[in-house]
């Protein structure tokens, strides 16, 4: 087949995908209800949500899950256009300075003191399966949605879909995990971050080059 | 571009025509560079025209289109060398460079034919009365007595099936 040829058949096709956009908005919220079922179904929400400190420990949780489920979201969005100017990666320092202040709060009232109990926790192992398991099914809608866009970049698009699910399942958990210290958040959420920005990865070379 | 997704085939199809020949040029340069012949040239502009037409949604007319065209080029021509270079002899042709841009060559178009021919029956007429016959999707619709939004539909298919064998050549 010739050139030209090829062209008069693309001319021809006036057929346009249904857009990344279309689909991310369809998709990701249903996954993410589907993911709170399933939330609800597996676990309870933590009693004592109405006392002060309990509270304070939940919200800084989200402080931390939920910028990086924004930022994820939002950089692997931008990485689907091509030739955008480069992407604001700065974006994921947000839920980093969170947790750093975290840190450096939760070190300052009760410095080392039993450091490893506030590390293990109560339940580690179900943090870094139930994170996962929340972040599922919003991996797969947003590569689902993604496919349809052109990142020429497909690895990086995958990993920060895969950040972003993390947050997005981490959020829930959040709302059940009952275990308060920072650095429970650093070691457990983190790992289960970068699990699922693994998986992200993997499925974005396979899934969404083109 | 804008006249394309507006709908008008004829500035689509110049636009197209324009950028097949930038193309040509570009991959040969990076054929001669990489020390391997100018075989695929035709080929491989084939797979870019093609990945920017079943991508052109995801340009935002709001922005200037040279970037969006440019990075599109680059990924799928990066690509496309990679994927062919994989386990296959580099021909040694040292004259390649200085070879000038090549005109296209009858000898160029063995892949795209033989992904044709691995369309199924239907997609394959399609095509090929719209490609090598020139007919427009109204006609072609009479011919094989279809409605003329099905032979779109089938064409816009053809067109994505096109790329994934594209793709998956070599691998």
């Amino acid at each position: 087949m010739k050139t030209e040829d090829l062209i008069r058949a693309l001319s021809e096709d006036k057929g346009i995908n249904p857009g990344a956009g279309q689909r991310l908005a369809l998709a990701l919220p249903l996954a993410v209800g589907v993911a709170a079922v399933l939330f609800f179904a597996t676990m309870s929400l933590r009693g004592g949500l109405g006392q002060f400190e309990v509270l304070r420990a939940v919200l800084i949780k989200l402080a931390v899950t939920l910028p990086l489920a924004f930022a994820g979201v939002f950089l692997a969005w931008r990485a689907l256009e091509p030739g955008r100017s480069s992407l604001p990666l700065g974006l994921l320092l947000v839920p980093i300075a969170s947790l750093a202040i975290a840190l450096v709060w939760d070190l300052a009232r009760f410095g080392l003191d039993q450091f490893s109990a506030r590390l293990f926790g109560h339940n580690y192992l179900a943090c870094v399966v139930a994170i996962p398991l929340f972040s599922a099914l919003p991996l797969v809608s947003m590569l689902w949605a993604f496919r349809q866009g052109a990142p020429t970049a497909p690895e990086k698009a995958g990993l920060l879909a895969g950040l972003g699910a993390a947050g997005l399942g981490a959020s829930l958990y959040a709302l059940h995990c009952p275990d308060d210290s920072p650095f429970f958040i650093l070691a457990w959420y983190s790992l289960s971050a970068l699990i699922m920005a693994g998986f992200g990865r993997f499925a974005g070379r396979r899934l969404l080059a083109w | 571009m804008r006249a394309a997704l507006a709908g008008n085939s004829a500035a689509y199809a110049a636009l197209l025509g324009e950028l097949a020949r930038v193309l040509r040029a570009q991959v040969s340069r990076a054929l001669a560079r990489a020390g391997r012949g100018n075989a695929e040239v035709e080929d491989i502009v084939q797979e870019v025209l093609l990945a920017i037409h079943l991508k052109r949604d995801s340009w935002n007319p709001e922005l200037p289109f040279s970037p969006w065209l440019n990075a599109v080029a680059r990924y799928k021509l990066i690509d496309s060398l990679r994927r062919r270079s994989g386990g296959r002899d580099v021909a040694v042709e040292d004259l390649a460079e200085v070879l000038p841009a090549p005109e296209e060559k009858n000898d160029d178009r063995a892949d795209a034919t033989r992904l044709i021919a691995r369309l199924d029956e239907r997609p394959r007429a399609i095509v090929e009365a719209i490609s090598l016959e020139g007919r427009s999707t109204g006609e072609v619709a009479a011919k094989l007595n279809m409605s003329e939004g099905a032979v779109r539909v089938a064409l816009h298919r053809a067109l994505k099936t096109l790329a994934k064998l594209y793709r998956e050549e070599g691998q």
